[in-house]
């Protein structure tokens, strides 16, 4: 992963518990792109089990899952779950 | 190489700065990637001058008084390199990111603009809105058609959908430059002056303050 989203992701995480509900992680996310990113912004990069919200160039986002939210990278080839976003036990990817 | 999906940008509305907003998602869509230039080197070097003019008459600081444009021509050798120096993780000057963001939030900072709030926006987007909400947060919601990779081996296809998100970047800074101030001339907004240069085929990497390459594909032989 890019520095600039490990950034992202270790700020956004630090404003997250273990459970949580997604729409904390989105405004967790964008508090964190709008601190390192002048002008930083979200953008919606397509939907699995619900909707994948992340950076335009380099395909990381989050996504629903039970519980809190996972953090994916969106490709050509598909989505891959990179991990859950708040928490270390593993999370199923849910609506 | 051209998209493989239709696309209509007619049902983007966006206030006064429709019109631009929807020329500016056209021309992107419509963009022939990867091939052989179709405007002259003398052409796309003016307008990235042009471009790096505009941004510096915005802030000067930011834009380096004596910058140096080269263009090079090549095959897909050479564009990936670029790539891969462009996307160096520790590069001391990123432009994307230090110059075109903060040049990008200054322009937003000095007008009111049309952009919506949260509040005015739908939370189950359809194709045409260009924003979306969640929880109260406002996320772009650009979608734009797919180019056909798949012939492309991994590190080629790596590398086009890389530098295809890197000008979308471009476009949305286009975008919001338009939403800030709908009065602006396309011709005048610095990120829509940089797409029409990778629109004729030459594509910028911007190496350091003061060294830009336009490169271009070899035409076929």
């Amino acid at each position: 992963m890019h520095p600039r989203d490990a950034e992202i992701i270790a700020r956004a995480r630090r404003q997250l518990g273990v459970h949580h509900e997604f729409e904390d992680a989105v405004r967790a996310l964008n508090s964190a792109v709008t601190h390192v990113i002048p002008a930083g912004r979200i953008y919606l990069l397509g939907t699995a089990e619900g909707p994948i919200l992340g950076s335009l160039i380099s395909g990381v986002g989050i996504t629903p899952a039970r519980g809190g939210s996972l953090l994916v990278r969106v490709t050509d080839e598909g989505i891959d779950i990179l991990g859950p976003l708040g928490a270390r036990r593993s999370l199923v990817a849910t609506q | 190489m051209r998209a493989v999906d239709r696309f209509d940008a007619s049902d983007y509305q966006c206030g006064p700065a429709t019109p631009a907003v929807q020329r500016l998602v056209t021309t992107f869509a419509t963009l022939d990637w990867f091939e052989a230039p179709t405007h002259s080197a003398d052409d796309a070097q003016a307008r990235f001058v042009r471009y790096h003019e505009l941004g510096r008459a915005w802030a000067t600081d930011l834009f380096h008084p004596a910058l140096k444009v080269e263009l090079h021509t090549g095959g897909w050798g050479e564009f990936q390199q670029l790539c891969d120096d462009v996307r160096a993780p520790k590069r001391p000057w990123d432009w994307k990111y230090q110059i075109l963001k903060t040049l990008s939030e200054r322009h937003s900072g000095c007008f009111e603009g049309t952009k919506p709030t949260a509040a005015q926006l739908p939370m189950v987007p359809s194709a045409s809105d260009l924003f979306v909400r969640f929880a109260d947060v406002v996320v772009w919601n650009l979608r734009l058609p797919r180019l056909d990779v798949s012939s492309f081996g991994n590190d080629q296809k790596q590398r086009t959908t890389f530098y295809r998100s890197y000008c979308q970047f471009d476009l949305t800074e286009a975008l919001d430059w338009q939403l800030a101030d709908p009065s602006c001339r396309l011709d005048d907004n610095p990120f829509a002056v940089l797409m029409s240069v990778y629109a004729g085929g030459h594509y910028p990497f911007h190496l350091a303050a003061d060294h830009a390459v336009l490169f271009s594909f070899s035409p076929p032989h």
